[in-house]
This record gives structure tokens, sequence and C-alpha cells, in this order.
């Protein structure tokens, strides 16, 4: 056999060979190998996790309180109804009407007369073992907690009803109005095709102890009491609600009703909690302090590159509702960075001791050496990269202004960075070819006192999860970061845009 | 019921656990081999081949379509075995000396019956450096120039490697033959 055919016999055999695999282990293996990779994420990526935990919760934590706003206001000493209404619905839903007596230590919180009220869905929770009308869409069931108190169920049909005359449709279909007469008395009109009820009044001398006895031409007692939803065996021992034209016995039920419409008009602070991250171009001013320029200025002016800057920062803002402008406070590292491309050439003297001169004697027998300095010119030329790092840690106060514009808030804002220790690493020029470590050879202020800032402010509510906020941002830093070792100044502005996400604390 | 090649790739694209499944289940055994070839121990041939899974789904994306998919995935299973084989110990080349090479030689009859494991056998005599290019021109059918770009050496080198390796396992052949005749005109005498 030739060995070119062996060659052939080699590549058959092995080429399309197969090995036995363990399947299962392979497999599970490859999803271990999977979750190992995943794990190891970026460092970054650990970091945001926690930041993204402590968020959530303030977010939640704010978003709850905004949520379960309990209204206990009382009045002159009486209880209140209580509900669960959103606080930001409660301030659309103004003004609600609250009807107490004074006698029973009963306070009704009946129902909005505003117009924002009734175009939404808005369910009172209310605790109730008081008859209850299903509370479908557009409804608003307000009922007190006690089993002997007056509790009303309505669906609200007319939301432009004046606070006078509002109108109310029962469950059967049939529509009510309630007339506020002066501070004491409500009038009930009963607008139903099929009850064909007269209109009634409550005045403060019903009393609906019993069943009222209803004083219409049409149906009977009992039969009002069905279609109204209203179902009458309430036992309001201690109160009275004169109701003309239902029951001229019942008397006495309200002595005094009052409609108290609180003032939404309170401002209230507001706490926000704005983590912040932001990139920068900044633009730096050399100046030699020496009369001459020396061969460092010349290279850092030239070959010095700035490149782009890191800032993060903690804020808190603090801002009064309705009012368009804020406060904001936090604390800010940023870190500026120096690179410097040096390319050197240059001329090196080299000075040795050495023959200078060679003479020898004419009958060939002597040679004279005379000794001296031998000077050689050694050209040297190199790159050499180097970094240098200016570290700021400030305080920025700010003040801004923001209106809504079109789904975003614009807005701007200026303020002051006072900073509070500058620290610069890495190495810095500071001859022809010479560096020299930061870390030990201090070229730097230690700070460098205010800076002041300004500029835009675009943000975008994303509902629950919050507002987030791009900023350009322009910067001015009136002083020189060079100590008075460093003879050459160095001063910044700069450019920049920032991305923070706002969290509502309070 | 086994899924064609394309829906298998396609699905390996979109990450589906399915698909992947279907792809280690058809080609681990063949690239498997693969390994064992290049790392000729079985501990690292596992290990090779599950990274060229990881590999093979990690890049998948770029697979075009161009060419055939078993040899892609074949290049990364050679890859990185042979990755592996440089984490273990360095592979010396030689420099570009030129043997002459025998194909003409003859080689006894009884060779051409050598089953999978005895020509592994016989290989494995052969030098790291020489058995690699061998393994790859011979066995896998790389070129050259392919192998020169897969090992970072020149041409030239992997010419005189496969040179070398060949005139080395016909020496070893002749030798064994020797070895055997000897045993032979032993026994004879016995």
């Amino acid at each position: 056999m030739k060995y070119s055919d062996f060659e052939k016999h080699i590549e058959k055999k092995l080429a399309h060979a197969e090995e036995s695999v363990d399947m299962d282990l392979l497999l599970d293996q490859l999803n271990i190998i999977d979750r190992q990779k995943r794990k190891s994420k970026p460092f970054f990526i650990w970091l945001l996790i926690p930041i993204l935990a402590v968020g959530s919760v303030l977010a939640f934590m704010a978003m709850n309180d905004n949520q379960s706003t309990t209204d206990d206001q009382s009045t002159d000493g009486y209880s209140s109804t209580t509900y669960k209404v959103d606080k930001k619905r409660a301030i659309e839903t103004k003004p609600v009407a609250e009807v107490y007596t004074s006698e029973s230590d009963e306070y009704i919180r009946m129902s909005s007369h505003s117009t924002s009220i009734s175009s939404d869905s808005k369910l009172m929770d209310v605790e109730s073992e008081s008859p209850q009308i299903d509370p479908s869409k557009d409804a608003i069931a307000s009922n007190v907690a006690e089993p002997n108190k007056i509790a009303t169920s309505m669906n609200i049909v007319n939301p432009q009803t004046s606070n006078i005359n509002d109108q109310y449709t029962l469950r059967d279909g049939s529509s009510k109005i309630i007339k506020f007469q002066d501070d004491i008395n409500i009038d009930i009109e009963n607008r139903s095709n099929t009850a064909n009820i007269e209109p009634f009044a409550i005045n403060e001398n019903t009393s609906l102890k019993n069943k009222p006895n209803l004083k219409n031409t049409g149906d009977t007692n009992n039969e009002i009491s069905k279609r109204s939803t209203i179902e009458w065996p309430i036992e309001l021992s201690n109160r009275s609600i004169s109701i003309d034209g239902l029951s001229e016995n019942e008397e006495k039920l309200f002595t005094r009703m009052k409609i108290n419409c609180p003032s939404f008009n309170q401002a209230y602070w507001r706490l926000a909690l704005i983590p912040e991250v932001g990139v920068f171009a900044p633009f730096k001013t050399l100046e030699n302090k020496l009369t001459e320029d020396t061969p460092e200025f010349v290279a850092r002016n030239t070959q010095e590159t700035t490149l782009e800057g890191l800032n993060i920062g903690l804020y808190t803002m603090l801002v009064r509702d309705r009012l368009p402008v804020y406060l904001k406070a936090g604390i800010s590292y940023s870190r500026i960075t120096e690179r410097m491309n040096l390319e050197y050439n240059y001329t090196v003297l080299d000075t040795t001791v050495g023959v200078i001169s060679e003479t020898v004697s004419a009958n060939g027998d002597t040679i004279t050496q005379i000794y001296g300095d031998v000077i050689t010119e050694i050209n040297r030329t190199g790159k050499n990269r180097q970094h240098s790092y200016i570290h700021l840690f400030d305080v920025p106060i700010s003040v801004g202004y923001n209106t809504y514009v079109g789904g975003f808030d614009v807005g701007i804002e200026g303020g002051v960075r006072v900073n509070l220790m500058t620290r610069a690493t890495g190495t810095l020029l500071i001859s022809e070819t010479e560096f020299t470590s930061l870390s030990l050879d201090r070229r730097f202020q230690p700070r460098i006192g205010l800076s002041y800032f300004g500029g835009l402010l675009i943000g975008r509510n994303f509902g629950r999860f919050g507002d987030f906020y791009l900023a350009p941002r322009f910067t001015y830093f009136p002083d020189d970061f060079s100590n008075e070792v460093n003879n050459i100044s160095q001063k910044y502005v700069s450019a920049g845009i920032n991305f923070g996400v706002v969290f509502n604390i309070k | 019921m086994p899924l064609d090649l394309e829906k298998i790739i396609e699905g390996c694209k979109n990450g589906e656990k399915k698909c992947q499944e279907g792809l280690v289940r058809r080609y681990a055994p063949g690239l498997l081999a693969i390994c064992r070839r290049y790392t000729r121990d079985t501990e690292s041939a596992n290990d090779a081949l599950q990274e060229s899974f990881i590999n093979i789904f990690k890049y998948i994306d770029s697979y075009s379509g161009i060419g055939s998919f078993e040899g892609w995935m074949k290049r990364i299973a050679v890859n990185c075995s042979i990755s592996f084989q440089k984490k273990n110990f360095k592979i010396h080349f030689e420099p570009e000396v030129l043997h002459d090479s025998c194909n003409h030689c003859e080689i006894p009859e009884v060779y051409s019956t050598l089953g999978k494991e005895d020509i592994m056998g016989l290989l494995s005599e052969l030098p790291k450096a020489l058995y690699l290019v061998f393994n790859m021109h011979v066995v896998e059918g790389y070129s050259h120039r392919e192998i020169s770009e897969i090992l970072s050496i020149s041409e030239g080198t992997s010419r005189a490697s496969l040179s070398r390796a060949r005139g080395r396992l016909i020496t070893i052949i002749e030798e064994r033959r020797n070895n055997e005749n000897k045993r032979v005109s032993k026994l004879h005498m016995i």
C-alpha cells in the first residue's frame, strides 16, 4: 500500500468519526455556564441594583402616600366620614359638601359638585353597614360607618349641577334632585316617569325614625321604597331629617345642617431625591505665570488634550405645589482627565575623557597622546503618553424654574457649586521630558472655591416610573486650579449633559 | 420529530432552548471527536466541546448562511481545542525546512485495516506540533493558508511541519515493522 493511500485511509476513518457524549451532562453544563456568565456582569450592574431597589422603595412610598391619603378633617368636634381617595383626585374633586348634624355627632361628606369628580369613575371606599346601592361606574358611595348613621349611595348623573340642585339617578332608573335650601333644607325631587312622585324636601324638622310616610299621589310608601335604592329601615334615632312632601309627621330629623366646603388651596412642600449622571466637555485654558514660555508650557499647550469629564451627583429638591420654581442641593463628584501625548526629540551632549590628539615622533619611536574631553551628541526621540486627573467634590446649590409644555417639563436652572475638595492624581509634565506624580507632588489647589453653572432642563413623566430629565449644563470655574508651585495657570469652563431621575419622597 | 437545520439555526439565533438542545444533540458527537483529536484526552476534549457550543450560541448571529454550517461549527471547535492546547503547553514549530515526504513509500498492507483507535495510537507518537498540522491538513482538510491563519504561523512552516510529520510517520511505521520483524525472528530462533 502506498503512503498516500494510507493517508486517505486515516482521513476516512477519522474525519467523520463520532464520540459518545453524555448529553444530559453537557446540556446541564451549558446551562450552568450560561448562569455563570450571567453572574459575571460588570460591577456597575451590581451597583445599579441596590440603587434601583432603594429608588423603587422610595417611589413606592411616595406613591402610596399619595394614593392612601386619609382625609380626616374634623370640624367643631364632629367626626368626619373617612374614605380613601387619591390625593390628586381629592384636589380635583373639590368642593366636597360636608353635611353634619350637631346633635347627632354625625358628619356626612356627601358628594362633589365639581365637574371633575363626576367625569371619571371615582369610588370612594367607605366602611358601610348601611343599605348600599350598587356602586357602578360614575357612582359615588358615601356611607357612614356606624349602623345608625345616615348612608347614601347614589349615582351622579349630571355633574354640572350647582351646589344648590344636585340630581341623582337611583337604581331603578329614576332620578332625584336634592335641593339645598339655604343651610338646613334639602329638597328631593323625584323625576321618575314611572314613580310620578311630587317633589319633596328634607328639612330639619323631619324625622326618619321609622319608615317615612311618603306622601305621594301615585305610589305607596312600599313601592317608593322599592323603587328608590334608599332602603329606609334606617335607624335614625338621634337625628331628624325633615322631608317636605314625604312625611310631615317625621320632623326634627335634622336640627342643623351645614354645608362646609373645605378649601383646597392649601399648598404643600414636596421633597424629591434625584440621582444624576452626566458627561461634560471641559475646555481648558493654560497661561504661563512666568514671563518666558517654558518648554513644558509649550508642550502642554500644544500636545495635552482634555478628555471628556464625568459627573455623578445626588440631589434633594424642594418644591412647593403650584409654584414653578424649585430649590435643589446635593453633592456632586466630577472628574476631569488630561492626556499628554508627548513626542520628544532632543539632543544630549555626552562628555567623556579620551584621546583627543596623538603625535608620532619623527623617527617613529615615540607616540604622544593627549587626553581631553570628548563631546558626543546623542539625539533622543520618543513618545510618552501620560494622564492626569482632577477630582472635584462639590455641593451644588441651584434654583430652577420649570413649566409644562407639550407633555414635557421644560425649565431653566442655575446655581453655584461650592467646592469641598479637589484632588489631582496621575502624572503631569514638568519639564521638556519629565513627568511628576501628582499624588506626591501637589501642583493643584486643595479647593477651588466657587464655580457657577446654569442650563436647561427637559423632563418627562413616565407614570409610575417617575420623572426623568436631561439637563444640558454650562459650568464656569473662575478660579485657577494650579497652586503656587505650578507655573502654569489652569482654568476651565465646561459644557455637558446630565441625566436625572426624580423620586418624590414627600 | 427532528427539526431541520434551518429551523434549528433560526431558533438558536432567537435563543430558543429547544433548538439549542437540538443542535447540541445533533452535532455534539462529531464535534467531540474533533476536540478529542486535538486535545488527546477526554477531559480537555469535553471542556473544549463545552466552550465550542458556548461560542457557537454566542456568535451564531454572525453565521450568514454562506458556506457549510457544519464547517463553521467545526472551525469553532478546532479553534477552541487549539486554545486549550495552547493553555496547557507551548506548541513549538520548527523553522521552515522542507523534508522529502515519501508519498510513494510503501506501507505494510496491514495498516489499511487499522481502526480509529489504532490510528490515533499511531498518530499520538508524532510530536504535538507536527501532529497538529498533520491532523488539520490530512483529517480536517484545511489548506496551508487556513492552517497558517489558525495557528498564526507562516504557510511555509505549515508545509514544512506537514512534510516532517509525514516523514516521521513513515519512520515510526518502519520502526514498528523492524521491531515486529525482530520479534518474529526471535520467535523463529526459539
